[in-house]
């Protein structure tokens, strides 16, 4: 009860601060304390109700449906604090936990510059509907309100579900309180947008929202990077971008405040871009809203690998309107508004960098359009066709490449671009050296490999960027390092481009298969599988010994069954550069400088067989037998008497682990009877069957049918197996792949983010002047 | 000014036709069985997992190899590339994406569509007894 307690007092406040803000920003001055009273009691009464479930998580306290669903006794501290965030409600509540503490700060700086009724009655509106969803939807419900006619009232279970393998991980853990900080602080440009409209200032509050521009894209676009490096390194997608709905959901308001960063810039020396700054600053969060809706409605639900929960029609409907509310408050005041809005001529010149900073404004907006249509396909197709389905990757890909190539070169160009207008012939002059270097660099790929068109040009254009980006950094870190952020930002991204280019398209992939104990030669390494171990209740560990120059490593490739998700998981393993086994292995970190700067070995486990055992295309033709039917096939006759199955085989078929399953049959064989019991072994859901030898022949359980009492077996002459092989042995199957300068990427993005802060910080200091 | 208004439309109305005709183009459509017989478009099949039939995984090409059911009750042989996925076993119905050649469905994806584990109190219950 208490927790329920919270949010609504919580609600109840932030809704008497936002109409208290709105009627002092109406003329009702006196009412701006209570209003700011009642933010600070909502503030304190979200912190308390997020407290409360930490501490809820922290006890098991599994009455609590939310806490039952997340986690387990089992679960280490720093695991236990991130089941706060691994389901809808919590996520929700994180979200206004940041919402309600960003707007403590927002109060101050916006009351120090004089529009804080304006600002903070439009926030706290956001505030007021993230606790509409939390009455809604409660992390505070029991289990027996989550299932009334099927558990009674105060009863608590002693263990709960526990968290999904797939989240338990560090990466996880830091990966959402840096997304949602993103999402939160997107709500800042918004409200300053709308202020500025209330107020009819429209030139000067770019001002005080560009720090906050910059850190909410920077918190974005730091949780998109861990998100990537969490695909990369737990999930085995084998890249670190895979165009799924939840990463485009943050990629897209990212680009969309990434270009109102750009022409914000524009409109602060020259007031031009009004209009377009206060659409773009309502766009992005209004397509915050609209991600959420699309990953936490359910609407995507039958077209991606993704898992997204239905949760139910309530949610549904209070996010539709939460995105018409904003969407009508912002646009519908803009549209109001937009004849009253001064035009500042626009310098139009094409050799302007303010006309350059526009096209790259409107570049990120139209990347971003055609990922918000790609992400709404299955919407858009359900609308067009009456079946929803999604586009492809390769949709993505296809669309973002070409804007790519012209978004590097433009990074090149209009950097160089004065304001106003560029004298071209000073143009030529500054752009000679990195032409030449890019034209060089790109002529190099070109001889080692690099033929496609379209990726030649990407690296021309990225190559160029970059050259450009560091000439100028270089005279600046030289003269006044504070302006050093934008050009920092940019070397990143063309960083970032060439080690996407070269990680994405030059990999190189293998399907392995490691004999126990024999060791295979893959790109350079020696690999050797040399046995398994569990290594927890669930978790089993395949190791394979890697061997270079002397130098050998043991890698534990992850692959088991697992309880929650009812499904093999697959860990890859990954020798790079961020690999945390460094700190317990010194050895490896020079192994790692001197093998993967350049080249990660990425190994993922496949399948576990056994050579010499079954292989449906060798085990010749089956012979189907009917139970307690007699069959006779040359020599032998068989007669199937009996499935033979313990019942501590049977409990593990239930749930789904490993388990054996044998069929008992009478063979007679030259006048002499006996019974066999050959058997399959179903290892991580496989079928691994062993045969047993009759006379000279092996006879092997292949298939059955339990319903209509039949299996299938399969007869052959002993000698054809122990020529090739007298034990079956042990086969991991492994995908082994090298990534060229995947760190680039990483380290682009490293040199990108620095480039935000650097920037946020001149910012904000440019604000206090 | 009245030429950059012209090309700006140019390169919008390309952007729009470009976006238009790569989304047409990588939709990937639900079809049956049937239907993915008669295109060599890249399509994607609803179905059933025909578990009375073999299906196995082969080591030496990594694929792994079932035969698929749609509800018209037609069945196709299907070859994945990649090993068994996650969720077969207890998947209510099988996605896959890919393209029908030479009487086999050649699939570059799947997706397992699972019962919701989360509207259900049966876990809950093991402890009630």
């Amino acid at each position: 009860m208490l927790g329920r307690f919270l949010i609504y007092i919580a609600f109840a406040s932030s809704l008497f601060a936002t109409i208290g803000y709105y009627l002092s920003f109406k003329g009702r001055k006196s009412l701006i304390q209570k209003a700011r009273l009642s933010y600070h009691i909502s503030a304190i009464f979200v912190i308390l109700a997020s407290a409360f479930l930490l501490y809820l998580i922290l006890t098991h306290q599994f009455q609590y449906t939310y806490v039952w669903s997340y986690s387990s006794t089992d679960l280490s501290t720093p695991l236990l604090i991130s089941t706060f965030y691994a389901g809808q409600e919590g996520s929700f509540m994180l979200w206004t936990f940041y919402t309600a503490v960003l707007g403590l700060f927002l109060m101050s700086y916006s009351r120090r510059n004089g529009y804080e009724a304006e600002v903070m009655s439009v926030y706290s509106l956001v505030k007021v509907l993230l606790l509409l969803i939390l009455v809604v939807k409660s992390p505070f419900e029991y289990v027996w309100e989550t299932w009334p006619n099927q558990v009674h009232e105060g009863f608590v279970p002693p263990e709960g579900r526990g968290l999904n393998p797939l989240l338990q991980n560090f990466w996880m853990v830091i990966h959402p309180p840096i997304i949602f900080m993103g999402f939160a602080a997107m709500a800042i440009p918004y409200s300053h947008a709308v202020a500025a409209l209330l107020r009819r200032e429209y030139l000067t509050w770019v001002k005080p929202a560009m720090p906050w521009t910059i850190f909410a894209a920077l918190a974005l676009g730091a949780g998109l990077a861990i998100g990537g490096f969490w695909a990369y390194e737990t999930l085995g997608w084998g890249g670190f971008w895979g165009w799924d709905p939840v990463e485009n959901s943050s990629l897209v308001p990212w680009l969309i405040a990434v270009g109102t960063i750009h022409t914000m810039y524009v409109q602060r020396r020259t007031g031009a871009f009004a209009r377009w700054n206060l659409g773009m600053s309502i766009l992005a969060f209004i397509l915050v809203l609209y991600s959420t809706f699309l990953t936490r409605s359910g609407v995507l639900g039958d077209t991606s690998v993704h898992s997204f929960v239905d949760p139910g029609m309530w949610v549904y409907l209070l996010l539709i309107s939460l995105i018409l509310t904003f969407s009508f408050i912002g646009f519908g005041l803009l549209f109001a508004r937009r004849k009253e809005i001064p035009k500042v001529k626009v310098e139009s010149d094409l050799l302007s960098r303010e006309y350059n900073l526009f096209l790259a404004s409107a570049l990120l907006l139209i990347v971003a359009g055609f990922v918000i249509v790609g992400t709404s396909s299955p919407i858009i197709t359900k609308i067009l066709q009456g079946k929803a389905s999604a586009v492809d990757v390769s949709y993505y890909n296809k669309t973002t490449l070409p804007l790519g190539i012209i978004m590097a070169l433009l990074i090149g160009l209009a950097q160089t671009m004065w304001w106003r207008r560029t004298n071209p012939e000073a143009l030529m002059n500054s752009l000679l050296f990195p032409t030449a270097a890019a034209t060089v660099f790109t002529s190099i790929l070109i001889v080692a490999g690099v033929r496609e068109v379209l990726m030649a040009l990407f690296v021309l254009t990225s190559s160029f960027a970059f050259f450009v980006s560091l000439r100028i950094a270089y005279k600046i870190a030289r003269g006044n390092p504070k302006y050093i952020g934008a050009y920092l930002t940019h070397i990143g991204v063309a960083l970032f481009f060439l080690g996407v280019i070269a990680s994405t398209k030059y990999d190189k992939t293998q399907v392995v298969s490691l004999p126990k104990d024999q060791a295979i030669n893959v790109f350079g390494y020696k690999l050797t599988y040399i046995g398994n171990q569990k290594i927890d209740k669930e978790k089993v560990a395949y190791n394979v010994k890697v061997e270079k120059d002397g130098d050998s490593f043991i890698a534990p490739l992850q692959m088991y069954f697992s309880e929650y998700n009812q499904g093999v998981m697959r860990h890859p393993y990954i020798f790079s550069l961020l690999n945390y086994d460094i700190f317990s292995n010194p050895n490896l970190l020079a192994f790692l400088v001197k093998n993967t700067l350049t080249n990660d070995l990425y190994l993922s486990p496949m399948s576990l067989e056994k050579s010499g055992g079954f292989n449906p295309h060798t085990t010749g033709d089956l012979i189907i037998l009917d139970k307690n039917q007699e069959k006779v096939v040359g020599d032998y006759t068989l007669k199937f008497i009996r499935f033979d199955m313990s019942s501590e085989d049977m409990a593990k078929m239930m749930s789904g682990q490993d388990f054996a399953i044998g069929a008992v049959i009478e063979v007679t064989y030259k006048g002499k009877k006996q019974q066999v019991i050959p058997k399959i072994f179903y290892r991580n859901n496989m079928p691994v069957p062993e045969g047993v030898k009759v006379g000279d022949k092996q006879l092997t359980f292949v298939n059955l049918n339990v319903e209509s009492g039949q299996i299938a077996v399969s007869l052959r002459s002993n000698g054809a197996v122990s020529e090739f092989q007298d034990e079956p042995v042990e086969v991991l199957v492994i995908e082994a792949s090298v990534k060229p300068f995947i760190n680039l990427v990483w380290f682009g993005v490293i040199v990108i983010l620095a480039g935000f802060v650097v920037s946020m910080i001149r910012r904000i200091s440019e604000v206090k002047k | 000014m009245k030429l950059k208004i012209v090309v700006g439309s140019v390169l919008i109305a390309g952007f729009i036709i470009f976006g238009a005709y790569s989304f047409m183009e990588s939709n990937v459509k639900y079809v049956t069985i049937e239907e993915a017989k008669k295109t060599t478009r890249k399509v994607q099949i609803v179905g059933e997992w025909v578990k009375e039939k073999e299906s196995y995984y082969d080591a030496r090409t990594n694929q792994f190899i079932f035969y698929l059911k749609d509800d018209n009750g037609d069945v196709v042989k299907v070859v994945h590339n990649g090993a068994k996925p996650n969720n077969f076993e207890i998947a209510s119905h099988v996605v896959v994406k890919g393209r029908y050649v030479d009487g086999i469905f050649e699939s570059q994806e799947i997706l397992t569509k699972c019962p919701s584990k989360y509207q259900s109190a049966d876990a809950l219950k093991q402890y009630q007894n």
